[in-house]
Order: C-alpha cells, then sequence, then structure tokens
C-alpha cells in the first residue's frame, strides 16, 4: 500500500475539538458565533454589549437581549441542544436571523433555572437541508418583558455524524 | 367625517320568521361574493369559514383552519381592502382558542396583520404558546430599534378575548392594546411611542391564521381557531 489517503468531512455542526468553551454569542447576525459538536457555551444577555437585534422570530416577540449563534448542517442529524438558563430565557432554530416573518423551525423555553431541549431538525422530526446555515437565537421568554436577561448555558450535540466524502487506496 | 370603516362582524346577518321569532342564517362564506362582508378570503393549505355559533352572543364566527401537512407559509385569513392609506388605524375582534389544548412555545402563529400596499406590515399581531397558556403577541415597525420592531405580548384568557388597539403611524408614532379591557381611557399595554412614519398608512387587513410553525401544524391541523366581531375605525375607541 503506497499510499492512503481519505478525507473524512464533519459537516454536521463544523469540525472543532470536543469540549472547547465557546464565547458568549454573537450580539448581532452578522457576528453570529459559530458553535461546533461538543462545545460547551456560557453567555449572559444582560452583559456589556447585548442588545436587541432580534425584535421577533416570526410572530414571536423578542423583546429582550439576545445571543446569537450559528452552524451548518450535514444533512443527517436531528438531535437536540440542552439549556439551562438563569432567567426567564428561549432559543429558537431558524434559517432566518432577523427580518422575517417566518416562524422558528424549532423553540424551546424555561424559567429561571430551568432546563430545556431546543430539537435540532426541521421542525417535523426531520433532518435540517445539508450545507443550509441554521441560527440558534438565545433570548427572553416571549411573554416577558424586555428586561427578561440573564445568564445561560448549553452543550452543543455529540455525538456528531461523520459523513465520509473520499476514500482511496493506491 | 365619517370615522367608522368597517364593521365585519361575522354575526347575525339575516333574519326572517313570524311574529317575534327570528331565525338567523350564516352566509355561506366570509367574502362578500359569497353572501359576507369581507373583500375577500384567501387562504393556501388552510381554510377560512363561518360556522355557528358565533361568539358574544351572535349568530356566527370565522373558523380559520389550517389543513393537516400544511407548510409553514399556510394561511386562512379573510381579508378587508376597506381602508385607504389610514394615518391612524383602530381595530377590534374576538379570538378563541380554546380548541387549541396544551399550548407551548413550539405553537405559534399570525392572527392578524394590516400593512400598507406599498411599504409593507404596518403591525402584525400573533398568538403564541408559554407555560400552558396563550399570549397574543404584537409586533410593530419601529425605526428607533435596532431590529426595526417593536414588539411585546399580552396574556390571553380562556374563551373569548376580546383584542382592540389604536395604531397611530408617524416619526412619533404610537400603538395601544386593550385585550379583554373596556376601559378606553386604560389601555392593558398603554401607548407606546414610535417611529413607524415609513409604513405612511394603512390600507389592507387580515384577519386569521398565517405562517404557523411546525409544531401549530401538527397539533391543531384541522382545528379552527374562532374569530368573531371584527371592526376597524379610525379614531373612536371600539369596545365591546
Amino acid at each position: 500500500m503506497k499510499k492512503l489517503a481519505y478525507t473524512l468531512a464533519l459537516l454536521t455542526l463544523g469540525t472543532a475539538p470536543g469540549f472547547a468553551l465557546a464565547g458568549p454569542g454573537g450580539t448581532s447576525c452578522a457576528t453570529a458565533e459559530e458553535i461546533f459538536p461538543s462545545e460547551q457555551v456560557s453567555g449572559d444577555t444582560s452583559g456589556a454589549g447585548y442588545g436587541n437585534p432580534v425584535g421577533a422570530v416570526g410572530p414571536l416577540p423578542s423583546p429582550a437581549n439576545d445571543a446569537i449563534y450559528k452552524f451548518t448542517s450535514d444533512g443527517q442529524a436531528t438531535t437536540f441542544i440542552a439549556f439551562t438558563g438563569q432567567y426567564a430565557w428561549a432559543a429558537y432554530l431558524t434559517t432566518s436571523c432577523a427580518g422575517t416573518a417566518a416562524s422558528p423551525m424549532e423553540a424551546a423555553s424555561g424559567a429561571a433555572g430551568a432546563s430545556g431541549n431546543l430539537p435540532i431538525d426541521n421542525g417535523s422530526g426531520g433532518a435540517l437541508a445539508a450545507g443550509t446555515t441554521y441560527y440558534v437565537i438565545v433570548t427572553g421568554d416571549p411573554s416577558q418583558p424586555a428586561s427578561s436577561n440573564g445568564g445561560f448555558s448549553f452543550t452543543a450535540p455529540n455525538p456528531l455524524p461523520v459523513a465520509l466524502q473520499t476514500f482511496s487506496i493506491d | 367625517m365619517n370615522t367608522k370603516m368597517k364593521l365585519l362582524s361575522l354575526a347575525l346577518v339575516g333574519l326572517c320568521g313570524f311574529a317575534g321569532s327570528a331565525m338567523a342564517a350564516c352566509p355561506a362564506g366570509p367574502a362578500i361574493a359569497n353572501g359576507g362582508a369581507w373583500s375577500s378570503a384567501p387562504t393556501f393549505q388552510g381554510t377560512a369559514t363561518i360556522v355557528t355559533p358565533g361568539y358574544a352572543g351572535t349568530e356566527c364566527r370565522l373558523a380559520s383552519t389550517i389543513n393537516a401537512g400544511a407548510s409553514s407559509v399556510a394561511f386562512a385569513t379573510v381579508e378587508d381592502d376597506s381602508p385607504s392609506a389610514e394615518p391612524r388605524y383602530r381595530a377590534h375582534f374576538i379570538i378563541n382558542l380554546d380548541a387549541q389544548t396544551s399550548p407551548s412555545i413550539t405553537k405559534s402563529s399570525t392572527a392578524f396583520s394590516a400593512s400598507s400596499t406599498a411599504n409593507g406590515p404596518g403591525i402584525t399581531l400573533g398568538v403564541f404558546g408559554s407555560a400552558n397558556a396563550w399570549f397574543l403577541s404584537y409586533i410593530v415597525p419601529d425605526a428607533n430599534q435596532a431590529s426595526g420592531v417593536t414588539s411585546g405580548s399580552v396574556a390571553l384568557a380562556a374563551g373569548e378575548n376580546h383584542v382592540e388597539f389604536d395604531l397611530q403611524i408617524g416619526a412619533t408614532g404610537s400603538v395601544a392594546f386593550w385585550v379583554n379591557n373596556n376601559n378606553s381611557a386604560s389601555p392593558t399595554v398603554p401607548a407606546i411611542t414610535l417611529n413607524n412614519a415609513a409604513v405612511a398608512g394603512i390600507d389592507t387587513a387580515f384577519l386569521g391564521l398565517a405562517g404557523p410553525s411546525p409544531g401549530f401544524i401538527t397539533s391543531y391541523a384541522g382545528t379552527g381557531v374562532g374569530f368573531d366581531q371584527f371592526d376597524s375605525r379610525r379614531s373612536t375607541f371600539i369596545g365591546y
């Protein structure tokens, strides 16, 4: 065997090593922070720099501050992101970060101190579209006022499916 | 000035009978072409039909229903084209979500919108679940906000909910809401000052479900949300 060449592409949520500590999330759609497999993420929307770039997600109001993440799907995984918030929080999965009337594909919320799972699927239990960028928006519960901000944490899904793109032996 | 633009109640539309007895009749459909009062009844992957009984003691109501298997761009609405670039627009309607059990944040839909033909949405009202209860959401263009909108919510009660708002358009525009509140001097959501000058004026209103979330479709396909007693005016409080 002269050569063993292979390429493994991690398409589901990225390619970073697991258990990296991600930042507090983007403060705008343009600066949405990419999340990777197994990342442990924490942030605080009451902190300096956070604002309310996403005023609504479809018919869901979002008057509180937002922390914005994104990932690109491989079209295979259906999983969930487990959230915990220290305030009345909500999290949305959507393809449109802002300025759209479309409802989120998935949503989750919880009271202060409560945990909840944001499904990562197309809203009907099916896979996301391959190559599409999805946004995860963390904000206040839509039934709460603009002051509903605070700390949160979540862990990106793991394990993740790996798609083998090419493999050859010379 | 006639300040009353449109009373589009889906209530009693006909009477016949003898010696004081009355028999009510509902039109075949909500649009004028079918005997109703609405300009049209645009639907896609849903239906907007008249059913009995109505709310607040009336005979007929609108049932807005999303079909099973519908997409998130489905709509089941009635349309009022009687407004004409209105710089101030008030509207009232009843909404009843009793048939939609176990509300949660995954279940949401637009329920009303009023817009400018040239400039887009002027106000959007929706429904969403939280903590096993329904809430009314409002989203209004606001150039003073980074997001471009002012948004918020009001809790809905079980049964019939009277919803009224007063939208004023301008660089110092405003919006106020009354939900199950018949006191014009004390809005449920006091006037919020905003900059919605870009809207210019309201030309069209849509009442009924639109843009439902996947969770709403899955849970409530085939089950209508009830609406009734729609009324829109330029300035005077409508109440009930």
